[in-house]
Protein backbone atom coordinates (compact mmCIF):
# COMPACT_ATOMS: atom_id res chain seq x y z
CA UNK A 1 0.00 0.00 0.00
CA UNK A 2 0.98 3.65 -0.53
CA UNK A 3 1.40 6.18 2.25
CA UNK A 4 2.13 9.89 2.17
CA UNK A 5 3.70 11.67 5.09
CA UNK A 6 5.88 14.66 5.91
CA UNK A 7 9.46 13.54 6.49
CA UNK A 8 11.76 16.22 7.88
CA UNK A 9 9.65 18.96 6.34
CA UNK A 10 9.21 17.38 2.91
CA UNK A 11 6.19 15.45 1.65
CA UNK A 12 7.16 11.90 0.69
CA UNK A 13 5.28 9.00 -0.84
CA UNK A 14 6.34 5.51 0.14
CA UNK A 15 5.33 1.94 -0.43
CA UNK A 16 4.73 -0.18 2.68
CA UNK A 17 3.46 -3.63 3.55
CA UNK A 18 0.34 -3.59 5.79
CA UNK A 19 2.31 -4.98 8.74
CA UNK A 20 5.56 -3.11 8.27
CA UNK A 21 6.99 -0.81 10.91
CA UNK A 22 7.91 2.81 10.33
CA UNK A 23 11.58 2.06 10.98
CA UNK A 24 12.09 -0.05 7.87
CA UNK A 25 10.13 2.36 5.68
CA UNK A 26 12.31 5.24 6.88
CA UNK A 27 15.50 3.33 6.15
CA UNK A 28 14.17 2.52 2.67
CA UNK A 29 13.62 6.28 2.26
CA UNK A 30 17.34 6.70 2.90
CA UNK A 31 17.11 7.84 6.51
CA UNK A 32 20.07 5.96 7.94
CA UNK A 33 20.25 7.62 11.38
CA UNK A 34 17.33 5.44 12.51
CA UNK A 35 18.72 2.23 13.97
CA UNK A 36 17.16 -1.08 14.88
CA UNK A 37 18.83 -2.65 17.87
CA UNK A 38 16.52 -4.69 20.12
CA UNK A 39 13.42 -4.80 17.89
CA UNK A 40 11.34 -5.45 21.04
CA UNK A 41 10.58 -1.85 22.12
CA UNK A 42 13.22 -1.79 24.84
CA UNK A 43 16.28 0.16 23.72
CA UNK A 44 15.27 3.51 22.19
CA UNK A 45 17.76 3.28 19.28
CA UNK A 46 14.90 3.62 16.80
CA UNK A 47 13.50 6.85 18.35
CA UNK A 48 11.95 9.33 15.90
CA UNK A 49 9.39 12.08 16.50
CA UNK A 50 5.84 11.56 15.33
CA UNK A 51 4.11 14.94 15.31
CA UNK A 52 6.84 16.18 17.61
CA UNK A 53 6.62 13.36 20.15
CA UNK A 54 9.48 10.87 20.61
CA UNK A 55 8.26 7.41 19.63
CA UNK A 56 9.75 3.98 18.94
CA UNK A 57 9.71 3.53 15.16
CA UNK A 58 10.31 -0.24 15.48
CA UNK A 59 6.79 -0.60 16.88
CA UNK A 60 4.96 2.18 15.04
CA UNK A 61 2.83 0.69 12.23
CA UNK A 62 3.98 2.26 8.98
CA UNK A 63 0.45 2.59 7.50
CA UNK A 64 -0.44 4.74 10.53
CA UNK A 65 2.20 7.27 9.46
CA UNK A 66 0.00 8.29 6.52
CA UNK A 67 -0.72 12.00 6.99
CA UNK A 68 1.63 12.38 9.98
CA UNK A 69 4.74 14.47 10.44
CA UNK A 70 7.90 12.44 11.04
CA UNK A 71 11.14 14.00 12.23
CA UNK A 72 14.52 12.27 12.36
CA UNK A 73 18.00 13.38 13.33
CA UNK A 74 18.67 14.43 9.73
CA UNK A 75 16.39 17.45 10.28
CA UNK A 76 18.10 18.57 13.47
CA UNK A 77 21.76 18.57 12.52
CA UNK A 78 22.66 22.01 13.89
CA UNK A 79 21.16 21.42 17.33
CA UNK A 80 22.46 17.85 17.40
CA UNK A 81 25.97 19.00 16.60
CA UNK A 82 25.96 21.53 19.42
CA UNK A 83 25.02 18.73 21.82
CA UNK A 84 27.48 16.27 20.22
CA UNK A 85 30.36 18.50 21.28
CA UNK A 86 29.40 17.92 24.94
CA UNK A 87 29.17 14.19 24.29
CA UNK A 88 32.65 14.21 22.78
CA UNK A 89 34.07 16.17 25.73
CA UNK A 90 32.77 13.53 28.12
CA UNK A 91 33.78 10.54 26.00
CA UNK A 92 30.09 9.65 25.85
CA UNK A 93 30.10 8.59 22.23
CA UNK A 94 31.78 5.22 21.93
CA UNK A 95 30.55 2.79 19.26
CA UNK A 96 27.89 5.41 18.51
CA UNK A 97 25.11 3.01 17.56
CA UNK A 98 22.76 4.30 20.27
CA UNK A 99 23.60 7.92 19.55
CA UNK A 100 20.89 9.01 17.06
CA UNK A 101 18.06 7.61 19.17
CA UNK A 102 19.56 9.09 22.32
CA UNK A 103 20.00 12.52 20.75
CA UNK A 104 16.41 12.50 19.41
CA UNK A 105 15.17 11.88 22.94
CA UNK A 106 17.49 14.46 24.52
CA UNK A 107 16.23 17.13 22.08
CA UNK A 108 12.62 16.09 22.74
CA UNK A 109 13.24 16.32 26.47
CA UNK A 110 14.55 19.87 26.11
CA UNK A 111 11.28 20.84 24.44
CA UNK A 112 8.94 19.00 26.80
CA UNK A 113 10.30 19.31 30.34
CA UNK A 114 10.03 22.51 32.32
CA UNK A 115 11.99 21.47 35.40
CA UNK A 116 15.35 19.87 34.60
CA UNK A 117 16.09 18.16 37.91
CA UNK A 118 18.53 15.26 37.74
CA UNK A 119 15.66 12.88 38.53
CA UNK A 120 13.42 14.28 35.78
CA UNK A 121 16.24 14.11 33.25
CA UNK A 122 17.16 10.54 34.20
CA UNK A 123 13.53 9.44 34.05
CA UNK A 124 13.09 11.02 30.64
CA UNK A 125 16.19 9.35 29.23
CA UNK A 126 15.71 5.94 30.88
CA UNK A 127 14.40 4.39 27.68
CA UNK A 128 17.69 4.83 25.82
CA UNK A 129 19.99 1.91 26.43
CA UNK A 130 23.71 2.10 25.71
CA UNK A 131 25.95 -0.94 25.75
CA UNK A 132 29.22 0.99 25.88
CA UNK A 133 29.22 4.02 28.14
CA UNK A 134 27.54 2.91 31.36
CA UNK A 135 25.43 6.10 31.09
CA UNK A 136 27.47 8.26 33.50
CA UNK A 137 29.34 10.10 30.74
CA UNK A 138 26.11 10.59 28.80
CA UNK A 139 24.45 12.13 31.83
CA UNK A 140 27.41 14.41 32.48
CA UNK A 141 27.22 15.57 28.86
CA UNK A 142 23.48 16.22 29.10
CA UNK A 143 23.87 18.12 32.38
CA UNK A 144 26.65 20.34 30.99
CA UNK A 145 24.74 21.04 27.78
CA UNK A 146 21.50 21.88 29.65
CA UNK A 147 23.39 24.21 31.96
CA UNK A 148 25.08 26.06 29.12
CA UNK A 149 21.83 26.41 27.20
CA UNK A 150 20.01 27.85 30.21
CA UNK A 151 17.92 24.80 31.13
CA UNK A 152 18.24 23.99 34.80
CA UNK A 153 16.27 22.65 37.70
CA UNK A 154 13.60 25.09 38.86
CA UNK A 155 14.43 26.91 42.11
CA UNK A 156 12.69 25.42 45.11
CA UNK B 1 3.86 -11.90 7.89
CA UNK B 2 1.85 -10.62 10.85
CA UNK B 3 -1.05 -9.10 8.91
CA UNK B 4 -2.11 -9.26 5.30
CA UNK B 5 -4.12 -6.03 5.31
CA UNK B 6 -4.62 -2.79 7.23
CA UNK B 7 -7.77 -0.80 7.99
CA UNK B 8 -8.38 2.46 9.84
CA UNK B 9 -12.18 2.55 10.10
CA UNK B 10 -14.03 5.83 10.54
CA UNK B 11 -16.64 4.41 12.93
CA UNK B 12 -16.68 1.97 15.86
CA UNK B 13 -19.40 -0.05 14.12
CA UNK B 14 -16.95 -0.79 11.31
CA UNK B 15 -14.41 -1.89 13.94
CA UNK B 16 -17.00 -4.25 15.45
CA UNK B 17 -17.71 -5.68 11.99
CA UNK B 18 -13.99 -6.27 11.39
CA UNK B 19 -13.57 -7.87 14.84
CA UNK B 20 -16.16 -10.41 13.74
CA UNK B 21 -13.46 -12.11 11.68
CA UNK B 22 -11.34 -14.36 13.84
CA UNK B 23 -7.92 -13.41 12.58
CA UNK B 24 -8.36 -9.63 12.71
CA UNK B 25 -6.82 -7.65 15.57
CA UNK B 26 -6.78 -4.11 16.88
CA UNK B 27 -3.28 -2.61 16.90
CA UNK B 28 -3.00 0.09 19.55
CA UNK B 29 0.56 0.92 20.63
CA UNK B 30 1.47 -2.31 18.84
CA UNK B 31 4.17 -2.90 21.45
CA UNK B 32 2.84 -6.20 22.70
CA UNK B 33 0.89 -7.24 19.62
CA UNK B 34 3.90 -7.10 17.32
CA UNK B 35 5.65 -9.79 19.34
CA UNK B 36 2.80 -12.25 18.94
CA UNK B 37 3.11 -15.18 16.57
CA UNK B 38 0.31 -14.73 14.10
CA UNK B 39 -0.24 -14.58 10.39
CA UNK B 40 -2.82 -13.01 8.14
CA UNK B 41 -5.93 -11.03 8.95
CA UNK B 42 -6.43 -7.30 9.15
CA UNK B 43 -4.62 -4.90 11.44
CA UNK B 44 -7.31 -2.57 12.76
CA UNK B 45 -6.14 0.96 13.59
CA UNK B 46 -8.40 3.06 15.84
CA UNK B 47 -6.71 6.33 14.86
CA UNK B 48 -9.78 7.80 13.13
CA UNK B 49 -12.19 7.31 16.05
CA UNK B 50 -11.06 10.30 18.10
CA UNK B 51 -10.56 8.09 21.15
CA UNK B 52 -7.24 9.73 21.97
CA UNK B 53 -8.68 12.40 24.27
CA UNK B 54 -9.04 12.89 28.03
CA UNK B 55 -12.39 14.52 28.64
CA UNK B 56 -13.37 16.16 31.91
CA UNK B 57 -17.02 16.14 32.95
CA UNK B 58 -18.66 17.38 36.18
CA UNK B 59 -18.07 14.11 37.95
CA UNK B 60 -15.44 12.15 36.04
CA UNK B 61 -12.45 11.98 33.75
CA UNK B 62 -13.23 10.01 30.60
CA UNK B 63 -10.05 8.52 29.20
CA UNK B 64 -10.23 7.36 25.56
CA UNK B 65 -8.86 3.91 24.74
CA UNK B 66 -6.15 5.40 22.49
CA UNK B 67 -4.86 7.77 25.18
CA UNK B 68 -1.21 6.94 25.84
CA UNK B 69 0.37 6.27 29.20
CA UNK B 70 2.43 9.44 28.78
CA UNK B 71 -0.73 11.54 28.25
CA UNK B 72 -2.16 10.09 31.43
CA UNK B 73 0.97 10.68 33.49
CA UNK B 74 1.27 14.33 32.36
CA UNK B 75 -2.41 15.34 32.68
CA UNK B 76 -2.63 18.30 35.06
CA UNK B 77 -6.16 17.55 36.35
CA UNK B 78 -5.46 13.89 37.04
CA UNK B 79 -2.12 14.72 38.63
CA UNK B 80 -3.76 17.30 40.90
CA UNK B 81 -6.52 14.88 41.94
CA UNK B 82 -4.24 11.91 42.55
CA UNK B 83 -0.99 13.54 43.69
CA UNK B 84 0.84 12.39 40.53
CA UNK B 85 -0.30 8.77 40.86
CA UNK B 86 0.18 7.92 37.20
CA UNK B 87 3.56 9.63 36.99
CA UNK B 88 4.69 7.54 39.98
CA UNK B 89 3.21 4.34 38.53
CA UNK B 90 4.55 4.71 34.98
CA UNK B 91 7.96 6.32 35.55
CA UNK B 92 9.73 2.95 35.30
CA UNK B 93 7.84 1.56 32.29
CA UNK B 94 10.65 1.36 29.73
CA UNK B 95 10.91 5.03 28.67
CA UNK B 96 9.04 8.11 27.46
CA UNK B 97 9.17 7.01 23.80
CA UNK B 98 7.55 3.73 24.82
CA UNK B 99 4.88 5.47 26.91
CA UNK B 100 4.09 7.79 23.99
CA UNK B 101 2.98 4.64 22.20
CA UNK B 102 1.52 2.32 24.87
CA UNK B 103 -2.21 2.91 25.25
CA UNK B 104 -4.81 2.61 27.98
CA UNK B 105 -7.02 0.37 25.80
CA UNK B 106 -4.22 -2.01 24.84
CA UNK B 107 -2.99 -2.26 28.42
CA UNK B 108 -6.42 -2.97 29.89
CA UNK B 109 -7.36 -5.46 27.20
CA UNK B 110 -4.21 -7.48 27.95
CA UNK B 111 -4.97 -7.58 31.70
CA UNK B 112 -1.31 -8.39 32.32
CA UNK B 113 -0.47 -9.46 35.85
CA UNK B 114 2.41 -6.97 35.85
CA UNK B 115 0.25 -4.05 34.72
CA UNK B 116 1.11 -0.84 36.56
CA UNK B 117 -1.96 0.77 34.99
CA UNK B 118 -4.37 -1.86 36.30
CA UNK B 119 -2.90 -1.60 39.80
CA UNK B 120 -3.06 2.20 39.79
CA UNK B 121 -6.64 2.42 38.48
CA UNK B 122 -8.22 -0.20 40.74
CA UNK B 123 -8.38 1.81 44.01
CA UNK B 124 -9.79 4.82 42.11
CA UNK B 125 -13.02 2.95 41.51
CA UNK B 126 -12.57 3.16 37.74
CA UNK B 127 -14.85 1.55 35.17
CA UNK B 128 -14.08 0.18 31.71
CA UNK B 129 -16.25 1.58 28.90
CA UNK B 130 -16.97 -0.84 26.09
CA UNK B 131 -18.49 -0.34 22.66
CA UNK B 132 -21.41 -1.04 22.07
CA UNK B 133 -22.22 1.02 25.14
CA UNK B 134 -21.52 -0.93 28.31
CA UNK B 135 -19.81 0.01 31.56
CA UNK B 136 -18.07 -2.58 33.73
CA UNK B 137 -16.40 -1.87 37.10
CA UNK B 138 -12.67 -2.36 36.55
CA UNK B 139 -12.34 -4.84 39.44
CA UNK B 140 -14.88 -7.03 37.66
CA UNK B 141 -13.40 -6.50 34.18
CA UNK B 142 -9.95 -7.49 35.45
CA UNK B 143 -11.27 -10.92 36.38
CA UNK B 144 -12.73 -11.63 32.91
CA UNK B 145 -10.76 -13.33 30.16
CA UNK B 146 -10.10 -11.27 26.98
CA UNK B 147 -12.95 -12.06 24.57
CA UNK B 148 -12.47 -9.79 21.58
CA UNK B 149 -14.49 -6.94 23.08
CA UNK B 150 -13.89 -3.34 21.96
CA UNK B 151 -12.69 -0.97 24.68
CA UNK B 152 -13.76 2.63 24.14
CA UNK B 153 -12.18 4.04 27.27
CA UNK B 154 -12.09 4.27 31.04
CA UNK B 155 -14.07 6.39 33.48
CA UNK B 156 -12.28 7.68 36.56
CA UNK B 157 -14.75 9.29 38.96
CA UNK B 158 -13.72 12.65 40.39
CA UNK B 159 -12.98 12.14 44.06
CA UNK B 160 -11.19 13.39 47.09
CA UNK B 161 -8.53 10.79 47.49
CA UNK B 162 -5.08 10.32 48.94
CA UNK B 163 -3.27 7.67 46.99
CA UNK B 164 0.26 6.28 46.87
CA UNK B 165 2.01 3.88 44.50
CA UNK B 166 5.05 1.64 44.85
CA UNK B 167 6.42 -1.15 42.67
CA UNK B 168 9.50 -3.31 42.88
CA UNK B 169 11.56 -4.24 39.82
CA UNK B 170 14.57 -6.54 39.73
CA UNK B 171 16.27 -4.25 37.20
CA UNK B 172 15.41 -0.79 35.89
CA UNK B 173 13.06 -0.98 32.93
CA UNK B 174 11.97 -4.57 33.49
CA UNK B 175 8.41 -5.54 34.40
CA UNK B 176 7.61 -5.25 38.11
CA UNK B 177 7.74 -8.27 40.43
CA UNK B 178 5.20 -6.63 42.74
CA UNK B 179 2.93 -3.58 42.39
CA UNK B 180 0.99 -1.81 45.13
CA UNK B 181 -1.43 1.11 45.16
CA UNK B 182 -3.12 2.31 48.35
CA UNK B 183 -5.96 4.84 48.45
CA UNK B 184 -7.85 6.55 51.25
CA UNK B 185 -11.26 7.96 50.32
CA UNK B 186 -13.28 9.36 53.24
CA UNK B 187 -13.25 6.62 55.89
CA UNK B 188 -12.51 3.92 53.32
CA UNK B 189 -9.10 2.42 52.69
CA UNK B 190 -8.21 0.30 49.64
CA UNK B 191 -5.17 -1.53 48.35
CA UNK B 192 -4.50 -3.05 44.94
CA UNK B 193 -1.72 -5.61 44.77
CA UNK B 194 -0.51 -6.81 41.38
CA UNK B 195 2.29 -8.74 39.68
CA UNK B 196 1.87 -11.45 42.33
CA UNK B 197 2.46 -12.48 39.44
CA UNK B 198 -1.30 -12.74 38.96
CA UNK B 199 -3.44 -9.77 37.92
CA UNK B 200 -3.95 -7.00 40.45
CA UNK B 201 -6.69 -7.50 43.02
CA UNK B 202 -8.49 -4.87 45.04
CA UNK B 203 -9.04 -5.32 48.77
CA UNK B 204 -10.36 -3.06 51.52
CA UNK B 205 -13.45 -0.93 51.96
CA UNK B 206 -15.22 1.53 54.30
CA UNK B 207 -13.88 1.63 57.84
CA UNK B 208 -10.89 -0.54 57.00
CA UNK B 209 -7.83 0.04 59.19
CA UNK B 210 -4.27 -0.16 57.78
CA UNK B 211 -3.49 -2.99 60.20
CA UNK B 212 -6.38 -5.18 59.03
CA UNK B 213 -5.59 -4.48 55.35
CA UNK B 214 -1.95 -5.41 55.98
CA UNK B 215 -3.13 -8.73 57.43
CA UNK B 216 -5.56 -9.28 54.57
CA UNK B 217 -3.00 -8.78 51.85
CA UNK B 218 -0.81 -11.56 53.21
CA UNK B 219 -3.75 -13.91 52.53
CA UNK B 220 -3.88 -13.09 48.79
CA UNK B 221 -2.50 -15.68 46.39
CA UNK B 222 1.13 -15.16 45.39
CA UNK B 223 3.16 -17.21 42.94
CA UNK B 224 6.67 -18.06 41.85
CA UNK B 225 8.14 -17.36 38.43
CA UNK B 226 11.60 -16.65 37.07
CA UNK B 227 11.57 -13.13 38.50
CA UNK B 228 10.71 -13.85 42.14
CA UNK B 229 9.40 -16.48 44.55
CA UNK B 230 6.02 -16.63 46.20
CA UNK B 231 7.45 -16.00 49.67
CA UNK B 232 9.48 -13.03 48.47
CA UNK B 233 6.46 -11.48 46.78
CA UNK B 234 4.30 -11.92 49.89
CA UNK B 235 6.96 -10.21 51.97
CA UNK B 236 7.49 -7.39 49.47
CA UNK B 237 3.72 -6.81 49.30
CA UNK B 238 3.70 -6.09 53.04
CA UNK B 239 6.66 -3.74 52.77
CA UNK B 240 5.28 -1.77 49.80
CA UNK B 241 1.85 -1.57 51.44
CA UNK B 242 3.36 -0.20 54.65
CA UNK B 243 5.30 2.44 52.69
CA UNK B 244 2.24 3.48 50.68
CA UNK B 245 0.03 3.55 53.77
CA UNK B 246 2.67 5.54 55.61
CA UNK B 247 2.80 8.03 52.76
CA UNK B 248 -0.93 8.68 52.75
CA UNK B 249 -1.60 8.62 56.49
CA UNK B 250 1.65 10.25 57.46
CA UNK B 251 2.42 7.52 59.96
CA UNK B 252 4.12 4.15 59.72
CA UNK B 253 2.19 0.91 60.04
CA UNK B 254 3.60 -2.49 60.88
CA UNK B 255 5.08 -4.30 57.86
C1 LIG C 1 9.10 -4.52 26.34
C2 LIG C 1 7.84 -4.23 27.11
C3 LIG C 1 7.93 -3.87 28.46
C4 LIG C 1 6.77 -3.59 29.19
N1 LIG C 1 6.88 -3.21 30.51
C5 LIG C 1 5.77 -2.92 31.22
C6 LIG C 1 5.84 -2.51 32.60
O1 LIG C 1 6.91 -2.44 33.20
N2 LIG C 1 4.67 -2.22 33.25
C7 LIG C 1 3.46 -2.29 32.62
O2 LIG C 1 2.46 -2.00 33.25
N3 LIG C 1 3.36 -2.65 31.34
C8 LIG C 1 4.47 -2.98 30.62
N4 LIG C 1 4.35 -3.38 29.31
C9 LIG C 1 3.01 -3.41 28.70
C10 LIG C 1 2.71 -2.08 28.01
O3 LIG C 1 2.69 -1.02 28.95
C11 LIG C 1 1.34 -2.08 27.32
O4 LIG C 1 0.38 -2.39 28.25
C12 LIG C 1 1.26 -3.09 26.21
O5 LIG C 1 2.29 -2.86 25.31
C13 LIG C 1 -0.09 -3.04 25.49
O6 LIG C 1 -0.38 -1.75 25.05
P1 LIG C 1 -0.39 -1.37 23.51
O7 LIG C 1 -1.07 -0.05 23.39
O8 LIG C 1 0.97 -1.50 22.96
O9 LIG C 1 -1.36 -2.49 22.90
P2 LIG C 1 -1.15 -3.51 21.66
O10 LIG C 1 0.11 -4.26 21.81
O11 LIG C 1 -1.37 -2.78 20.39
O12 LIG C 1 -2.40 -4.46 21.91
C14 LIG C 1 -2.43 -5.37 22.98
C15 LIG C 1 -3.72 -6.20 22.89
O13 LIG C 1 -4.86 -5.39 23.16
C16 LIG C 1 -5.77 -5.41 22.04
N5 LIG C 1 -6.35 -4.06 22.00
C17 LIG C 1 -5.68 -2.89 21.84
N6 LIG C 1 -6.52 -1.83 21.94
C18 LIG C 1 -7.76 -2.35 22.15
C19 LIG C 1 -9.07 -1.77 22.35
N7 LIG C 1 -9.27 -0.43 22.35
N8 LIG C 1 -10.11 -2.61 22.57
C20 LIG C 1 -9.92 -3.97 22.59
N9 LIG C 1 -8.73 -4.57 22.40
C21 LIG C 1 -7.66 -3.77 22.20
C22 LIG C 1 -4.92 -5.79 20.85
O14 LIG C 1 -5.69 -6.37 19.82
C23 LIG C 1 -3.95 -6.78 21.48
O15 LIG C 1 -4.56 -8.03 21.63
C24 LIG C 1 5.49 -3.69 28.57
C25 LIG C 1 5.41 -4.08 27.21
C26 LIG C 1 6.56 -4.34 26.47
C27 LIG C 1 6.43 -4.73 25.03
S1 LIG D 1 14.84 -1.07 18.16
FE1 LIG D 1 13.06 0.02 18.78
S2 LIG D 1 13.28 0.09 20.91
FE2 LIG D 1 14.97 -1.13 20.32
S1 LIG E 1 27.97 4.10 22.47
FE1 LIG E 1 27.83 2.02 21.95
S2 LIG E 1 25.78 1.52 22.47
FE2 LIG E 1 26.00 3.51 23.19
Amino acid sequence: MNITFVLNGKTVHAETAPDENLLSVLRRCGVMSVKCSCDTANCGCCTVWVNGKPTLSCAYPAPRADGQEITTLEALTEEAESFAAYMADEGADQCGFCNPGFVMNVLAMKRELTDFTEENVRTYLAGNLCRCTGFASQHRAVAAWLKNTGREAAEV
Amino acid sequence: MLFSSYAAPASPDEVIALLGKRNNRIAAGNLWLRMSRRTGGTMIDLKNLGWDQIEETDDAYLIGASVTLHMLETHPGLNAMTGNLFADAFRAIVGVQFRNAATVGGSLYMRAGFSDLLTALLPLNAAVLLYPEKEIPLAEYARLAPAGELIRGVRIPKQEVRVAYRALRNTAGSVPVLTCAVAARGSALYAAIGARPMRAELIGGPGEAPESLAAELTRLTYGTNRAASEAYRRHVAGVLFARCAGEITGKETQA
